[in-house]
Parts: C-alpha cells; sequence; structure tokens
C-alpha cells in the first residue's frame, strides 16, 4: 500500500529516516490478524482499518496497531526514488507479512 | 381339455387376484423370492411417538434431502477451477474482466442457466436450515434429556453430524471464489496456520500450497460434492438406524411408561404426515430460494486478494466463530524464536474445541453427576431438570453473545456508537450474561415445578347459576392424555393382525419394547 503522508522525507519510526522519501511510504497490505487485506482508511485519524475484525493501524507512526485484536504493526517496506524519478524499493519486507505462525522468528 | 377355469367376466378375474388386487399379488411375488413380508409388517408397523418437537430432526432430514437435489443440479454447471477467463456472460457490468471459471460459472449459473439462480439459492438456502435445524433439533433433545441412556452414541453423531454440517456449509460457501468467500478462505488459511508446531504444514496440506493457491477450489469442491456428503449420508443412516433400533423417546403421559412406545405407526399415519413435511419442507425452501435474495455473488465481485468489501458478515453458523475473533484482545507470544498467534488460536481453535468437547462428553458428565445409570425412555420436561436446563440456556447465551459480537461494526454504525464502546461491551456481555443466565432460568424451573397443573393443558371451568341465582365455576378435569400418573398399559400384540383390521381411534397404538 503506498501513502503519501508530506511533502519532505517522512520517518515513521528511528531507525526508518530513508525509507519514506518525499513523504511516500509503503506498507504491507495483509492485516497481522488473519490476512484480510487492510483496505479502508479513515482519513481524518489517519488509521488503516481492516474490514474483518475492525483491527486499526496508525499510518504515521509505523502502522503500529492501535486498536483491534492484531497483534503486530503492519511490516513497512523501504523505499527510495532513482534517478529516473521512480518510485523503487531499497529490499523487501524486514519480516514475514501477514499472519502469525510457528516459525515466525521475526518479534 | 384342461380343468383350469378361466375366469372371463371382470368380477371373476378381480376375485381371482385374491383381497389385495395386483398391487397384493406384486408383493407376495416379491415375498416368495425376497421374504419381504415379515421385515416389512414389522418396518409398517413401527411405532412412532407424537409430539411437535420430534419434527425438527425431520426438517434437517428434508433440507438434507433437498441439498442433495439441488446440489446434483449445481454440479451439471460448475467448474471448480480458478484457470482465468476473460468473462463474457449475460451480466453485462463484469463483461470483459478476467475472472476465474469457478467465479464465470457461477455467475452463469444465476444469470444463464434455466432454473439456475433458483437452484443456487434454494441450495443456500437449504444449507442454512439443515444447519439451524440440527442446532434446534440438539436443543430439543439436550433439554428433554433425550440423550441420556441408552441414546449416548446418537447424541454423539448428531453432535458430528453439525460439525460437518457446518464445515460442508463454510466449503460450499468458499466455491464460488467471490470476495467475500475468498476472504473467507484466507481466514481460515491464517486459523489453521495458527495452530503451533504443526500449522504451517497442516495449512500447506489442506490448502495445497501458500494462500492463494490453484488447488484450494479444486479440492474444496471434491470434498463439498463427494467425500463429506458420503460421510453425512453415513452418519444419517446410522442415526436413524439407532432411532429404530433403539425406539423413539416419548413423553410421559397416560399410558406411557419406560418399557412402552405410543404413537402412531410408521404405515398409514407417520409415513403420510412426515412425507407431506417433506414437500412442507420443500416448499418453504422453494419460496425462500425464488423470493429471497442471498449471496449475490455478481455483486461481491471475482476475488482478488488484495480487495476487500466492507461490512460482511459469514454465514450465520460461523458467526460465532468471527464474533470470539473480534473481541478476543490482541495477545501473542513471539519468543525463543517461535510465534504464536495466541489472538487466533485460542478464539478459532481452542474455544470451539472446548465448547463442542464439553458436548460430546455431556451425556457422561451428567451419568457421573448424578450417579443415574437408568434406561430412560421418557422423557424429561426441561423445569423438572432445572440445573441441566440452565447450563445449556447459560451456553447457548454465550453462543448468541459470540455471534451478535460478529457485527461488532454494523452495530457501532447502526447506533452511531464508538467501536471501541461496543466492542468492550460485547467483551463484557459474553462473558456476564451465561452467568445472570444460569440462576434466572434455575429459579424459573423451580417456580414451574410448583405451579400447579404445570405441563397440562387448561380445561374450562363450567360456569353453573344455582336456583338462587349464584354462579358457581367448577374446574373440569384435566384430559386424559396429560395425566402424568403411570397407566398400565393395554397388552397389544406387536403384530398388528392383517385381518379384521380393526380401525383404532386416533391410530394411537401401544408396543412393547
Amino acid at each position: 500500500m503506498l501513502i503519501r503522508v508530506s511533502n519532505e522525507n517522512y520517518t515513521t519510526q528511528k531507525g526508518r529516516e530513508s525509507w519514506g522519501p518525499k513523504g511516500y511510504i509503503a506498507y504491507s497490505k495483509l492485516c497481522t490478524h488473519l490476512g484480510c487485506p487492510v483496505g479502508l482508511y479513515e482519513q481524518e485519524l489517519q488509521l488503516l482499518v481492516c474490514p474483518c475484525h475492525q483491527s486499526m493501524f496508525n499510518v504515521t507512526n509505523g502502522a503500529i496497531p492501535e486498536f483491534g485484536p492484531a497483534p503486530r504493526p503492519l511490516p513497512q517496506l523501504p523505499l527510495y526514488i532513482d534517478a529516473e524519478g521512480n518510485i523503487r524499493a531499497q529490499n523487501g519486507y524486514d519480516q514475514p507479512v501477514g499472519p502469525g505462525f510457528w516459525e515466525r522468528h521475526n518479534v | 381339455m384342461s380343468d383350469v377355469t378361466v375366469p372371463t367376466t371382470k368380477r371373476a378375474k378381480k376375485a381371482a387376484e385374491g383381497p389385495y388386487g395386483k398391487i397384493g399379488q406384486a408383493i407376495n411375488e416379491l415375498d416368495d423370492r425376497l421374504g419381504v413380508a415379515k421385515g416389512g409388517r414389522t418396518f409398517m408397523d413401527k411405532i412412532f411417538p407424537d409430539h411437535w418437537s420430534f419434527m425438527l430432526g425431520e426438517i434437517a432430514l428434508y433440507s438434507f434431502v433437498i441439498l442433495l437435489v439441488t446440489g446434483i443440479y449445481l454440479t451439471f454447471y460448475y467448474v471448480p477451477s480458478v484457470a482465468h477467463v476473460i468473462y463474457h456472460g449475460s451480466y453485462k457490468p463484469l463483461d470483459g474482466q478476467s475472472v476465474t471459471q469457478a467465479f464465470a460459472s457461477t455467475v452463469n449459473i444465476s444469470f444463464a442457466v434455466r432454473g439456475g439462480l433458483l437452484m443456487r439459492q434454494m441450495h443456500h438456502w437449504a444449507c442454512d436450515i439443515f444447519v439451524g435445524s440440527i442446532v434446534v433439533h440438539m436443543a430439543r433433545v439436550f433439554f428433554t434429556g433425550a440423550f441420556r441412556k441408552p441414546r449416548e452414541l446418537n447424541w454423539t453423531i448428531g453432535l458430528t453430524l453439525m460439525i460437518l454440517a457446518i464445515g460442508n456449509g463454510f466449503l460450499g460457501y468458499s466455491l464460488p471464489d467471490d470476495l467475500v468467500s475468498g476472504t473467507g478462505i484466507r481466514i481460515a488459511y491464517s486459523i489453521m496456520e495458527s495452530i503451533p508446531l504443526v500449522g504451517t504444514y497442516l495449512a500447506f496440506f489442506v490448502f495445497g500450497g501458500n494462500f492463494p493457491g490453484t488447488a484450494t477450489i479444486p479440492r474444496f469442491f471434491i470434498l463439498h460434492v463427494l467425500i463429506l456428503p458420503l460421510v453425512i449420508i453415513g452418519l444419517v443412516t446410522a442415526h436413524l438406524f439407532l432411532l429404530v433400533r433403539q425406539k423413539h423417546t416419548q413423553f410421559p403421559g397416560e399410558g406411557k411408561t419406560e418399557k412402552n412406545v405410543v404413537g402412531t405407526p410408521m404405515f398409514p399415519v407417520f409415513m403420510a404426515k412426515t412425507t407431506g413435511f417433506l414437500f412442507i419442507v420443500g416448499g418453504v425452501t422453494a419460496l425462500l430460494g425464488a423470493f429471497a435474495q442471498i449471496n449475490p455473488i455478481w455483486q461481491f465481485g471475482p476475488y482478488d486478494a488484495a480487495r476487500i468489501s466492507y461490512a460482511v458478515q459469514p454465514d450465520f453458523y460461523m458467526g460465532f466463530l468471527d464474533g470470539a475473533l473480534r473481541i478476543w484482545p490482541s495477545w501473542s507470544f513471539a519468543s525463543f524464536g517461535h510465534t504464536i498467534p495466541f489472538e487466533v488460536f485460542v478464539p478459532a481453535v481452542i474455544l470451539p474445541g472446548i465448547i463442542f468437547n464439553i458436548a460430546y462428553v455431556w451425556p457422561m458428565l451428567e451419568r457421573k453427576f448424578t450417579h443415574d445409570n437408568e434406561i430412560h425412555n421418557l422423557l424429561d420436561r426441561p423445569s423438572q431438570r432445572p440445573k441441566r436446563t440452565a447450563a445449556g440456556v447459560a451456553v447457548l447465551v454465550f453462543i448468541s453473545m459470540l455471534f451478535i459480537a460478529s457485527s461488532t461494526d454494523l452495530i457501532a454504525n447502526f447506533f452511531h456508537l464508538s467501536l471501541n464502546y461496543v466492542l468492550w461491551a460485547m467483551r463484557f456481555l459474553v462473558i456476564v450474561t451465561p452467568f445472570i443466565a444460569y440462576p434466572i432460568t434455575y429459579k424459573i424451573c423451580k417456580e414451574l415445578q410448583g405451579v400447579k397443573g404445570g405441563g397440562k393443558r387448561k380445561t374450562p371451568n363450567v360456569v353453573t347459576r344455582t336456583v338462587e341465582g349464584e354462579y358457581l365455576a367448577t374446574p373440569t378435569p384435566s384430559y386424559s392424555e396429560d395425566v402424568m400418573e403411570e397407566l398400565h398399559p393395554t397388552p397389544v400384540p406387536i403384530f398388528i393382525e392383517a385381518e379384521p383390521d380393526e380401525p383404532v381411534e386416533s391410530g394411537v397404538r401401544t408396543v412393547d419394547r
């Protein structure tokens, strides 16, 4: 999911200073509760809402779950803007996307 | 010249056929070869006790018959494949879209196949009726104590049937591969994945790889139309066999004892009633299928892992699971290189596991606590067993609250409440209401036990006027069938002689067990 939150470089969390070039930030759309697409956006509160079980994720601070049964933030995809002005990913997600499972290492 | 006289007149021909005519002759021929008369007679004379609540299981049976018939029709046109095709059917809003064959064929059934939409909607309605009537039938069996010795095995089979019905309902709901049902499969996958240690392997094994795979729909199809129906048919047969073998329970009343069965025989009374009932269930399902829209998949659109619809609920029998997933807090375990998603595993695996297992062992639990190891053929009135009734009501209230919790977002929208308040209210109500329901039910049962003439129909008072002009209201005695005392049964032969056929008033007969 690509969201533009400002015109400046946007930092959602410490250590992610370079992940949001020109205010473009990207999150995985798979809810960390049961894997539904987090498809609703509450604009006033800047919350992403999952229509399945109403988990809400705060866009501005790294998609930390603020409400509902989801246990983890949505993983953020580090972005950069290349020389031609295209938005690209620096690399993949730093953790598995979607719901939890036994073999998942990342806390 | 032969001695055999060939009957010439119509009357003489008829006389030669015997008292039962051509049908009697045909049955005679069958009996000569297969010996069907003895067993057939026993079956025809099988006695069924009568009470309106005994029809609930019949609703389940007949809605299953409708499911089979409409389901067979649907298999002629449904294509269980997720291969993509460009839709060019008669539903123009979808024209030119790339959809799976499963979705395209389901839309085709709805718009192009003659009677297809009717069959689809009847199938869906019959499934909801099937599961619903099983639940109500089970409640009847529970509250009247019909599960007690010797019928524990049939309780177990019935409960298994309910779980299979729910499971097969979910599988069938998933087959159209529409946006809503696809999200349901996604959730089912995540639930399976949440099981510690084996979850990932189990999900890969069942769904044929990671989500969304191409194997899921074909697998669900074969499970839905062949394997689970066969298991269900087998268990239904066992359920009915045990019912016939152990004979149906009956409510206490005149002439009814633990050792007899008072009711109407299979032929002609019960057979006529139950066949009529099949047509009523079929008729109601057909009316629903014709006039009440259900699961309009063309409005939802094809499944796409990145898309989702808003405010969609699963079929009602999945509601309690969805509600539990909504209100359970986000407690996850993640340490030692492993994650246990308790926020999914507890409400979606542990909780239904506990509910169904308690239901499975309930007959044993009750035997243990009441030390009652007798054979019971007479049913309880729910008020006679206040503890059991109160426990049953508490569990039903608990599940109903979970069901209501599956629409927290709708409730919040409708009443203009904060979703947070609704969520916390439901968390509170799910835990508290069963504890309120138990003592209230217990108290009501106790009160009912004390009511004079409880369980008997009201009888009129005869008002008379004396010579002095005084009015007197004299209560009339209660109906003889309502008298609870055990009377001595009138011995009646198990085999009722065909000749002479004595007409029994109301067709009620009594036989020994």
